[in-house]
C-alpha cells in the first residue's frame, strides 16, 4: 500500500485548506483525514469506525491538531506513545498556537515536531510543501514503506 | 536610678519595712554581713512569730571611722616620733644638764621633767595608732591597741594631776618625782611644775587620741576629738605668739608657768595632726566642704588665739598694776614713816628750844606712829626680800634717829650737855632724808618706768586683739557669707531636686512603675505605693518578703521568675523579666520586672533595686497585633487565591484566542486565495481588489492578535531578577537585525559595561522592541547612527536608545505608549503600536519608568529606569 499522511483536524475549512495545499504539491491522493481524536485512535488502530482497516499500514507521519473535540491532540498522542504499535510513529503537531506550554507539552509527550499554522494562505502552502517534503520523502520513517521493493 | 532618686520621699514606714528585708537578707544568695555568700536557693517562708531585728546601727547613733591611709599614717607617725623626740631630749637636757635642750634659749621658760615624759607617752600612742596595717594574730593587736590606750591615758593623767595641784594648790611632790628643779627657775611657779595650759593640753590631747585610734567611735566624739585638736593648736600657737613679741613677753597666766617654747611646737603638731585626721573627707559628717571648714577652723583659732593672749595680758597688766600699787603704797608708808621721824625731830628741836613740855606729846605720839608704822610696813612686805632689806636698813637709821632724839630729850631735862646729840640728831636725821630721798626718786622713776611699760603691753594687746579679733571676724564673716551662697545654691538644688523628683514620681506613676530599694548595709527597703497597687493591694501591706513576691506570680511562670534572679544574684548582676502575677482580686496581670545590684568600690553588694511595671495593656496590645496580623495573613491569602484564579482565568483566556481567534482568521485567508487562484477572472478587477483587502485585513489581525498574546504573556510570564548584560544583549539584538537587512548601513554606538538587574528574556523584548522602533524610524536615513547607554538619575542608571530618525512630534507624546496608538500611519512606517506598550509594562513590571523626548525629523531618545535591584 502506498505511504499516506494522516491528518487529524476537526476544523472542515482548515481540511479544505490543507488538501488544497496538498494538492498544489501533488500529494492529494496520500492524506487521509480524521475529525477528531477517537476518529483518530480508531483508525490508527482499526477499531470502532475503522473496524475494517489493516491496522499494520500506518501513516508515515500523522499531522496531529491539538484542538481537537472528544480528545485533544495531546491525549492522543499520549495513547499513540503508550500502544507499542504505534508509539514511534512520527507525529507533527500542526496548530495554530504558540503557547509555549503547549510546544513543551508536546514535545514531554513524544512529538517529533511542532509547526504552527500560519495565517497567511501561501506561507501555509509552502510550510505544507516542507513539511510533506521533508517527512514524505528525505526523512527515514521508523516504519518501513510498505511497498517498497 | 541611683542618686537621682531619693527614696526617702516616697518612702512608706521604715520600720515596718523590717520584716521583708529581713528575710530578704537572710535569703541564701544574699551576702550576709560577714560578706560571706551562700550559693544554696533556698526560698524562706516569712515566720510572722520572729521577733523584729535588733540592730545596734539603728538604734544608736551612726559609728563612724577614720580612714587610715599611708599618708595619714606617716602623718601621724611623723608628729608622733616629734612629741617622743622633744620629750626625750628634754629628757637627757635634764639629765645631763644641757640647758639647750630643756629651755632652746637660756632666759626662756625650760620644759618640764613632766612635761617631757607626757610628750614621750604621747607620742608613742600617736605611734601605735599610726602602726601600719594590723598585726596578723588579734593577740598582738590588741597589745597594740592597748598599749596606745595605756600611754594616751598615762599623759592625760600627767596633765590632770597638774591642773588639780594648780586647782587645789597642793604641793609639789608630783613634779619633783623624778628630778629636782632649783626654785628659782624662770617663769616658774612651782619648781618643776608644767605650765597649766601644756596640763590642760595634754587632757585634751589624750582624750583625742584615744578616740582617733579606735576603729569604731561615735560621731560626738570625733567632733570632740576635733575641737581638741582645735584648742591645743590654739594654745600653742598663742604660747608663740607670746615669745615672738618683747613686748608682750612670755608671761603665763596668774603668775603661773608659762609653757615651754618646745612643747609649743609640739602641741601644735599633735594638735594639727589631730584635726587632720578627723577632718578627712567622710569620717565625720559635716555640712560645710573642705576648705570651708579650714577656713572655719582658721578662724576659730585666730579668736582663740587672740583671746588666750589678750587674756593672758590683761592678767598681766592687772598683775602688774596690783604690785604697781602694792609699791607704791609701800612707798606711801616709808614716806609717813620718815614724816613722822622728821615731825619727832621737829618737836625735839622744839622743846629743846623753848623748853616747851607740850611738845612732848606730839613726840612721844610721832615715835609711836613712826614704830606702828615700821612694824605695819613689816607685815606689808612680808614676802618681797629686796623691800625687807630696805626696810631693814630703814628701820636701822628710824631707830637710831628716834633714839638719838630721845637722848636729846633727856639730856636736856638732865641738863647734860646736847650739843654733839644736836649734831648726831641732824645727821642722822639729814642722811635718813637723803637716803630715803634717793631711794624714794629710785622707786618712783621705777614704778613710773614699770607702769608705763604696762600700758604699753596694754595697748598694744589691745591693738593685736582688736586687729586679731577683727580678723577672726572678718574671716566668720566670709564663712558665714560663703555658706549662704553655698546655703542658697543647695536650697536651688534642693528644689531642683524636688521638682525633678516629682516629676519622676509623676512618670513612674503614670507609667504604673512601682520601685523598691533594699539597702543590704543597715537593712532598710523603701518601695513605692504603686508597687503595692500594681498587686491589687489598694492599702499599703506591713511587709512584703520575697517569698509573697513570689506567690502572686502565676505557678507557670514560676521558673521564668526564679531563673531571672538566681542568674542576677549569683552574678551580682541585673535581671529584666516579664511574668504574669495573680493580683489581690484574682485579676491576671502582666508585669516587668528589672533591676540590680549596686556594688561598692570593692565589689561587694550594698544595694538592691527595683522596677516593677504594670506591661499588661502592652501584652494586651501585642495580642491584639498578633491576631490582627494572623487575620492579615488570612485575608491575603485569600486574595491571593483570589487573584490566582483571576490569573489563571486570563492565562486560559489568552490560550484560547491564541488557537481559537486565528483558525477562523486562516479560513479567511485561505479561501480569500482559492477565490483570487481560482476564479480570478469571474470576480472581475473589483472583485480582485476586494479580495486583496480581505485578506490583508485578516493578516493583519493576525499580527494585532499576535501582539496581544505578546503583550499579556508579558503580563503574566514570572520574572525572575538576576544579573543581566545589557551591552551585551544590544549588540546581539543590534548584530540580529543588521543580519535580516544587511542592507542598510547602521552605526550602531553601544555603550560598555551595562550591568541591570532584572529579567533577562523580559530585558531583551525591551531592547527588540526599542532597538528595533529605532532601527525602523531611521530606515529613511542613508546612514543611521542608533545609541544604547546609561546616564546618572537621581542615583539610578537611566538607560536610553537614542536615534536620529524620523522622531515624532512631541505634542503627541501622550499617544505614545497607549495600546495600539501610532503616531505615524502604515504608509510611514509599519507596525502595531502595541511595541512601546509592551516596553512600558515589562519596565513597569521591573518597578522602574520610561519617557520620551524627541522632535520631528531630529530623531527620539527613549530612556527608562529600572527601579531599585530586588
Amino acid at each position: 500500500m502506498n505511504p499516506y499522511i494522516l491528518l487529524v483536524e476537526d476544523n472542515p475549512d482548515d481540511v479544505k485548506l490543507t488538501l488544497r495545499a496538498m494538492a498544489k504539491n501533488n500529494l492529494s491522493n496520500q492524506i487521509e483525514v480524521v475529525r477528531d481524536g477517537i476518529e483518530a485512535l480508531d483508525f490508527l488502530f482499526a477499531t470502532g469506525a475503522h473496524a475494517g482497516r489493516d491496522a499494520t499500514h500506518l501513516p508515515i507521519v500523522m499531522f496531529l491538531d491539538l484542538k481537537l473535540p472528544k480528545l485533544d491532540g495531546l491525549g492522543v498522542l499520549r495513547r499513540i506513545r503508550a500502544d507499542r504499535r504505534t508509539a514511534l510513529l512520527p507525529v507533527v503537531i500542526l496548530t495554530s498556537s504558540r503557547e509555549e506550554q503547549d510546544i513543551v507539552a508536546s514535545y514531554q509527550l513524544g512529538a517529533n515536531s511542532y509547526v504552527r499554522k500560519p495565517v497567511d494562505f501561501d506561507q501555509f502552502v509552502e510550510a505544507a510543501r516542507q513539511l510533506s517534503l521533508y517527512w514524505m520523502v528525505v526523512n527515514e520513517p521508523p516504519i518501513p514503506k510498505r511497498g517498497a521493493p | 536610678m541611683g542618686r537621682g532618686v531619693c527614696m526617702a520621699k516616697m518612702c512608706i514606714d521604715k520600720g515596718r519595712m523590717a520584716g521583708y528585708l529581713d528575710r530578704f537578707c537572710e535569703h541564701p544568695c544574699f551576702p550576709d554581713r560577714s560578706g560571706r555568700r551562700l550559693v544554696r536557693w533556698n526560698l524562706v517562708k516569712p515566720d510572722p512569730n520572729a521577733p523584729a531585728p535588733v540592730n545596734s546601727a539603728a538604734s544608736g547613733a551612726p559609728l563612724s571611722e577614720i580612714r587610715w591611709s599611708s599618708r595619714t599614717r606617716t602623718v601621724a607617725a611623723l608628729a608622733g616620733g616629734w612629741a617622743v623626740a622633744s620629750g626625750g631630749l628634754a629628757l637627757v637636757g635634764w639629765f645631763f644638764e644641757i640647758t639647750a635642750f630643756k629651755s632652746v634659749l637660756p632666759e626662756w621658760v625650760s620644759m618640764k621633767v613632766n612635761t617631757a615624759v607626757a610628750f614621750v607617752l604621747l607620742g608613742c600612742a600617736f605611734l601605735s595608732a599610726a602602726w601600719p596595717g594590723t598585726f596578723s594574730s588579734g593577740r598582738r593587736e590588741q597589745v597594740r591597741r592597748w598599749a596606745g590606750r595605756g600611754c594616751a591615758l598615762l599623759a592625760g593623767l600627767i596633765g590632770g594631776v597638774t591642773l588639780l595641784e594648780y586647782a587645789f594648790g597642793w604641793g609639789s611632790g608630783f613634779d619633783q618625782w623624778l628630778l629636782a628643779e632649783s626654785a628659782d627657775m624662770i617663769g616658774t611657779f612651782s619648781p618643776g611644775r608644767m605650765a597649766p595650759d601644756s596640763a590642760f593640753c595634754f587632757v585634751l590631747l589624750s582624750g583625742a587620741i584615744a578616740v582617733v585610734a579606735a576603729p569604731r567611735s561615735p560621731r560626738w566624739a570625733l567632733l570632740a576629738a576635733a575641737t581638741s585638736g582645735l584648742l591645743a593648736t590654739s594654745f600653742a600657737v598663742s604660747a608663740v605668739v607670746g615669745y615672738s613679741t618683747p613686748v608682750l613677753g612670755a608671761f603665763g597666766w596668774w603668775g603661773l608657768t608659762i609653757m615651754a617654747i618646745p612643747s609649743a611646737v609640739t602641741f601644735l603638731a599633735l594638735g594639727v595632726v589631730v584635726m587632720m585626721l578627723v577632718g578627712q573627707p567622710g569620717v565625720v559628717s559635716w555640712p560645710l566642704g573642705g576648705p570651708t571648714t579650714v577656713a572655719f577652723a582658721c578662724g576659730l583659732a585666730v579668736l582663740l588665739v587672740v583671746g588666750l593672749t589678750a587674756s593672758r595680758s590683761q592678767a598681766r597688766v592687772r598683775e602688774t598694776g596690783r604690785q604697781l600699787a602694792h609699791r607704791e603704797q609701800v612707798l606711801r608708808t616709808f614716806t609717813g614713816i620718815v614724816a613722822e621721824v622728821a615731825w619727832a625731830h621737829s618737836n625735839s628741836q622744839s622743846y629743846l628750844i623753848t623748853g616747851d613740855k607740850s611738845h612732848l606729846a606730839p613726840f612721844e605720839a610721832a615715835v609711836r606712829i613712826a614704830r606702828q608704822d615700821l612694824a605695819a610696813s613689816r607685815r606689808l612686805i612680808a614676802d618681797d626680800p629686796k623691800l625687807r632689806q630696805q626696810l631693814a636698813a630703814l628701820r636701822v637709821q628710824v631707830e637710831a634717829a628716834l633714839d638719838c632724839f630721845r637722848q636729846l630729850i633727856e639730856a636736856d631735862r638732865s641738863g647734860a650737855g646736847t650739843g654733839d646729840l644736836i649734831r648726831r640728831g641732824e645727821a642722822l636725821m639729814s642722811e635718813l632724808r637723803a637716803n630715803f630721798r634717793s631711794r624714794e626718786l629710785a622707786e618712783l622713776h621705777d614704778i613710773s618706768r614699770a607702769r608705763l611699760h604696762a600700758e604699753n603691753v596694754a595697748e598694744i594687746s589691745y591693738f593685736v586683739s582688736s586687729i586679731g579679733t577683727a580678723f577672726g571676724l572678718a574671716i566668720f564673716l566670709t564663712v558665714l557669707t560663703w555658706l549662704n551662697l553655698v546655703g542658697a545654691k543647695r536650697n536651688l538644688a534642693v528644689e531642683a531636686l524636688r521638682r525633678s523628683e516629682s516629676r519622676l514620681k509623676l512618670a513612674l506613676d503614670t507609667n504604673e512603675t512601682g520601685v523598691w530599694d533594699l539597702n543590704l548595709a543597715d537593712r532598710t527597703v523603701h518601695r513605692t505605693a504603686i508597687f503595692d497597687q500594681i498587686f491589687g493591694y489598694e492599702t499599703l501591706e506591713p511587709g512584703w518578703t520575697f517569698a509573697q513576691v513570689r506567690d502572686h506570680v502565676v505557678p507557670e511562670d514560676r521558673p521564668v521568675f526564679d531563673a531571672g534572679f538566681q542568674r542576677a544574684v549569683e552574678t551580682l548582676g541585673s535581671w529584666n523579666f516579664e511574668c504574669r502575677i495573680r493580683r489581690a482580686d484574682g485579676a491576671e496581670r502582666w508585669i516587668l520586672c528589672s533591676g540590680g545590684h549596686e556594688l561598692d568600690g570593692r565589689g561587694k553588694a550594698v544595694r538592691l533595686w527595683g522596677l516593677v511595671q504594670n506591661i499588661t495593656a502592652r501584652k494586651v496590645a501585642e495580642e491584639e497585633i498578633l491576631q490582627l496580623n494572623e487575620q492579615l495573613e488570612e485575608r491575603v491569602r485569600l486574595r491571593t487565591a483570589d487573584l490566582e484564579a483571576v490569573n489563571r482565568e486570563l492565562e486560559a483566556f489568552a490560550y484560547s484566542v491564541s488557537h481559537d481567534l486565528r483558525a477562523p482568521l486562516r479560513s479567511i485567508d485561505g479561501f480569500s486565495r482559492i477565490l483570487q487562484e481560482d476564479y480570478a477572472e469571474a470576480v472581475g478587477v473589483e472583485g480582485r481588489d476586494s479580495l486583496d483587502r480581505i485578506r490583508a485585513a485578516s493578516q493583519r489581525m493576525a499580527e494585532l492578535i499576535d501582539d496581544l498574546l505578546d503583550l499579556s504573556r508579558i503580563g503574566r510570564a514570572e520574572m525572575r531578577r538576576e544579573t543581566v548584560d545589557l551591552t551585551a544583549l544590544a549588540r546581539s539584538v543590534a548584530a540580529e537585525m543588521t543580519e535580516a537587512a544587511p542592507g542598510r548601513s547602521v552605526d550602531w554606538v553601544v555603550a560598555d559595561g551595562l550591568i541591570a538587574h532584572g529579567d533577562s528574556r523580559l530585558l531583551r523584548i525591551v531592547l527588540e522592541n526599542l532597538l528595533g522602533n529605532a532601527w525602523k524610524f531611521t530606515s529613511r536615513r542613508d546612514r543611521a547612527r542608533i545609541e544604547f547607554g546609561a546616564t546618572e538619575q537621581d542615583g539610578e542608571p537611566a538607560y536610553f536608545v537614542r536615534d536620529d530618525g524620523a522622531g515624532f512630534d512631541p505634542a503627541f507624546a501622550g499617544r505614545l505608549f497607549g495600546a495600539f496608538q501610532r503616531l505615524h500611519t502604515a504608509d510611514e512606517f509599519p507596525g502595531t503600536g502595541i511595541g512601546l506598550t509592551t516596553v512600558q509594562r515589562i519596565v513597569r513590571r521591573h518597578g522602574g519608568s520610561i519617557r520620551a523626548e524627541a522632535a520631528v525629523d531630529q530623531g527620539a531618545t527613549f530612556s527608562f529606569t529600572l527601579g531599585a535591584a530586588a
